[in-house]
């Protein structure tokens, strides 16, 4: 093989070897969040803006709380001690631990 | 006269013949030089966006999770079950520092990235502080204390806002 083309050669297994590796780079994180999601996606479709969603449960969680905290009524003991409660388990069910 | 005129044209000819193996000569300097530039140019971007993607991801999964956790916390306060909203509460905390620490180690590739993993770690070390807050309001509140478990519960919420501002503004740093 002439020199010029033994070169050219290289030059495009060189830039094909660095896409390569940039596509296994680019790759390996998409294919890490399709694992995350798939355990949850089942229960629950994961959001775009997931981290807007979380302050918003959590905005209506502190509301819930200060009433909780600020109520003169007593509290529902017989309702606490139970082991569990359709509905008050929803969020732990879906919980992906 | 004619061996003059014989060596001058040999001389020339020899200039002529050896430009192009110059040229060839610096074709292959250049060509492997060229060739790993543009190998270099065109993996470094990719692994930028890359490594902000697993940020991104890291940052949604943890912000789904603690969704899930404030949402059951809500219900159990609806309820009037503050022994269960405890235990919540301790789980919600346990989630946000774990959220820190899954976060710690994640490399940002670019400025925004950066900034949104700042924004995120700060945010998730706000809710840890929230989660404990609403355990200790859940405490004070089975003592009978309900002064004391309001308290908890306002200070509960002033980080909860502190917490959503920094993560929402990382989500939009991600996007």
């Amino acid at each position: 093989m002439e020199p010029r083309k033994l070169i050219t050669t290289f030059a495009v297994l060189a830039l094909l070897a660095g896409a390569g590796v940039a596509g296994a780079f680019a790759g390996s994180p998409a294919a890490g969040t399709a694992t995350t999601t798939t355990t949850c996606t089942d229960q629950d479709q994961q959001g775009e803006n997931e981290e807007a969603d979380a302050a918003t449960e959590v905005e209506q969680a502190v509301t819930e709380v200060e009433q909780e905290a600020a109520r003169e009524q007593a509290d529902d003991q017989s309702g606490d001690d139970q082991p569990g409660e359709q509905g008050d388990e929803q969020g732990e069910n879906e919980d992906c631990d | 006269m004619t061996s003059r005129a014989s060596k001058a044209t040999s001389r020339a000819k020899t200039k002529t013949a050896t430009s192009p193996a110059r040229g060839l000569s610096v074709g292959r300097r250049v060509l492997p030089v060229l060739s790993c530039v543009a190998a270099i140019a065109l993996w470094v971007p990719t692994t930028a966006v890359a490594s902000d993607a697993t940020l991104k991801a890291t940052v949604a999964s943890w912000s789904h999770r603690i969704a899930l956790d404030a949402h059951g916390i809500g219900l159990s306060a609806s309820r009037r079950h503050p022994r269960r909203m405890m235990r919540r509460a301790r789980h919600f905390r346990a989630d946000s520092l774990r959220a820190v620490r899954a976060l710690a180690p994640v490399r940002a590739s670019s400025v925004r990235g950066g900034r949104a993993k700042r924004l995120a770690i700060a945010a998730f070390r706000d809710y840890a502080i929230v989660g404990r807050e609403w355990a200790l309001s859940g405490q004070t509140r089975l003592r009978g204390l309900r002064l004391a478990a309001v308290g908890h519960a306002r200070r509960a919420a002033r980080f909860a806002r502190s917490g959503s501002r920094l993560l929402v503004a990382a989500g939009k740093l991600l996007r």
